[in-house]
């Protein structure tokens, strides 16, 4: 099913990652423990901003989560999607189609963070003595 | 290479995770002298250690209200010095941010993408190539 093949699709693509890294594990690990320490914090920030209704911090925090895409491989559809959101200013027109986005926004940065929880897990994890 | 003969670079940013990625590239491809800065504030308190380049964010004031902003971070570091390149960085890619960030003196405008760190190494490349044609030039004019 369609939907299932969405699902075990992965969010994350740490092709960028290695080619800056040259693979370097110690440094893939200190760039997925940033990601993991702010992310979160921007997650909680656009959830609020969205609630809140205020479009001010929305751009903030979607303006700040848009470099991230392209450093952890996030597909930049929803780079596109940020910069939407980025842009938004609160009109009524667009508001149903950015709360989804917002909504689409969210569930990914919080797989990424998922998948790189794991990745940086079997970094961690020595494959041999 | 001594470090008294590397370029010293500073890196402004404070989205800690494009600030790290810049800093592996310069690290992993070039020869810099590298500091790092997620506030303008820090960054403009460090100036005495002399930088050759600045690569500053220009959205600073964002997600921190209370923060100088990239442009007045800029004015403050050529009031410092004017010798000292400012190459300014932003993730929007927008014509009124470049025309604000060349009316306030900077080096360039750089978005932020994958080919960032390869645009920031050519204007480097530029910056330094004028200066020395510039002290050569001057080598020449000291003996007319």
């Amino acid at each position: 099913m369609k939907t299932e093949a969405i699902n075990i699709e992965r969010s994350t693509n740490m092709s960028y990652l290695n080619r800056i890294t040259k693979s370097n594990p110690d440094l893939i690990m200190e760039m997925i423990t940033i990601y993991l320490e702010q992310t979160p914090i921007l997650i909680s920030g656009m959830k609020k901003a969205m609630q809140d209704q205020d479009w001010d911090s929305l751009h903030a925090v979607a303006h700040r989560m848009i470099p991230s895409f392209l450093i952890i491989g996030i597909s930049s559809e929803y780079e596109l999607m940020t910069k939407k959101i980025q842009k938004y200013s609160g009109s009524s027109e667009d508001s149903i189609e950015i709360e989804m986005m917002v909504e689409k926004v969210i569930t990914v940065c919080e797989n990424a963070c998922k998948e790189l929880e794991e990745e940086y897990n079997t970094l961690k994890t020595p494959t041999h003595e | 290479m001594s470090n008294e003969n590397k370029i010293k670079l500073f890196l402004v940013d404070d989205d800690l995770l494009f600030l790290k990625s810049l800093e592996i590239e310069f690290l992993q491809h070039a020869d810099f002298d590298i500091e790092t800065f997620t506030t303008g504030e820090d960054c403009l308190l460090n100036l005495s250690s002399k930088p050759d380049v600045v690569i500053l964010d220009y959205h600073f004031d964002g997600y921190d209200k209370n923060a100088m902003n990239g442009i007045e971070i800029l004015d403050k570091i050529k009031q410092y010095n004017s010798e000292i390149q400012v190459i300014m960085l932003s993730s929007q890619d927008k014509i009124e941010v470049a025309i604000n960030c060349m009316h306030h003196s900077a080096a360039d405008y750089v978005v932020k993408s994958e080919t960032a760190f390869l645009r920031l190494q050519k204007i480097i490349d530029t910056i330094f190539s004028y200066k020395n044609i510039e002290k050569k030039l001057q080598w020449y004019m000291d003996r007319m």
